[in-house]
């Protein structure tokens, strides 16, 4: 065995999570029986399963954990968005609609994160930042509509585009994981 | 919609094979050369095939000429109904197989 094989071997046994431990040492098994020619090749290839499961299994955990905090964040910002529409209806309902948009947008983020739906999530997002840019354009173009509260949506459609552009991205990487660990 | 699960060229590959040897078992290395597949290909598709519940795997009983035990995997009867499935689906990846049929 070369000290190349060696390495290899001893690095997909220490790396190989729980699960796949039994077929590493299948693979350390087998590696006796080939040839002597092939044995680099083959020990690199129990270092490339080993470290590839172990990433699956950080990647899995990582969407476990990046679905929770979409769906908390997501269920505050939706509550927030939605009571904060109601209550300023009587004052001023265009900045009512904009809360109740805004906040319908993160109720829909929130039940995509829940489903584990990440296209639909990326989806609301990009719906989310269009909305968003098109609330900014509207307040850069002093639209008359949002002349009483010109500064709360001026605001509102900046901290909006920061939120959707942090859910695009953190929507596109879970499904990037998600696709590589299934 | 989920994702169907054994569809990549290489899952086919080790299919056919493993159905080609039906009911008998095979080792790791054997199963490379068979395939063409590095043994950093072929692994993982096994275990999946064996997570999923396609793939019977066991300890080699008491090798004849005392060397050290290997492991052995065949298809089981849903691994040969999913082989047959996949194969009549993508096709042989090998045409001479088609012909010969």
């Amino acid at each position: 065995m070369t000290a190349f094989a060696r390495a290899m071997l001893a690095l997909a046994k220490f790396v190989a999570p729980e699960s796949r431990k039994g077929w590493i040492d299948a693979m350390a098994a087998e590696f006796r029986h080939v040839p002597s020619g092939q044995k680099n090749q083959f020990a690199l290839g129990a270092a490339e399963f080993s470290i590839t499961a172990m990433m699956e299994e950080v990647m899995f955990n990582k969407v476990n954990a990046g679905s929770f905090v979409i769906m908390l964040g997501s269920a505050f910002l939706a509550i927030l968005g939605i009571s904060n529409g109601f209550r300023n209806f009587a004052q001023d309902s265009t900045v009512s609609v904009a809360f109740v948009a805004m906040g319908l947008l993160w109720l829909a983020a929130f039940v995509a994160a829940m489903l584990r739906r990440w296209e639909l999530l990326t989806r609301v997002a990009t719906g989310g930042l269009a909305a968003s840019f098109a609330l900014g354009l509207a307040w850069s173009i002093s639209v008359p509509a949002l002349a009483a509260n010109r500064s709360l949506f001026g605001a509102l459609a900046l901290e909006a585009v920061f939120l959707f552009t942090v859910l695009l991205a953190t929507g596109a990487l879970l499904r990037k994981l998600a696709l590589s660990a299934s | 919609m989920p994702r169907r699960s054994h569809t990549s060229r290489q899952a086919i590959k080790l299919l056919a094979v493993l159905s080609e040897r039906s009911g008998k078992w095979s080792h790791g290395y054997d199963l490379c050369v068979g395939t063409g597949l590095a043994s950093g290909t072929l692994y993982p598709l096994l275990a999946r095939l064996n997570d999923h519940g396609f793939l019977e795997a066991k300890w080699e009983d008491s090798p004849i000429d005392g060397s050290p035990r290997r492991h052995l995997y065949r298809l089981n009867a849903k691994g040969r109904a999913l082989a047959e499935e996949r194969l009549d689906e993508f096709g042989h990846p090998d045409p001479a197989w088609s012909v010969a049929r």
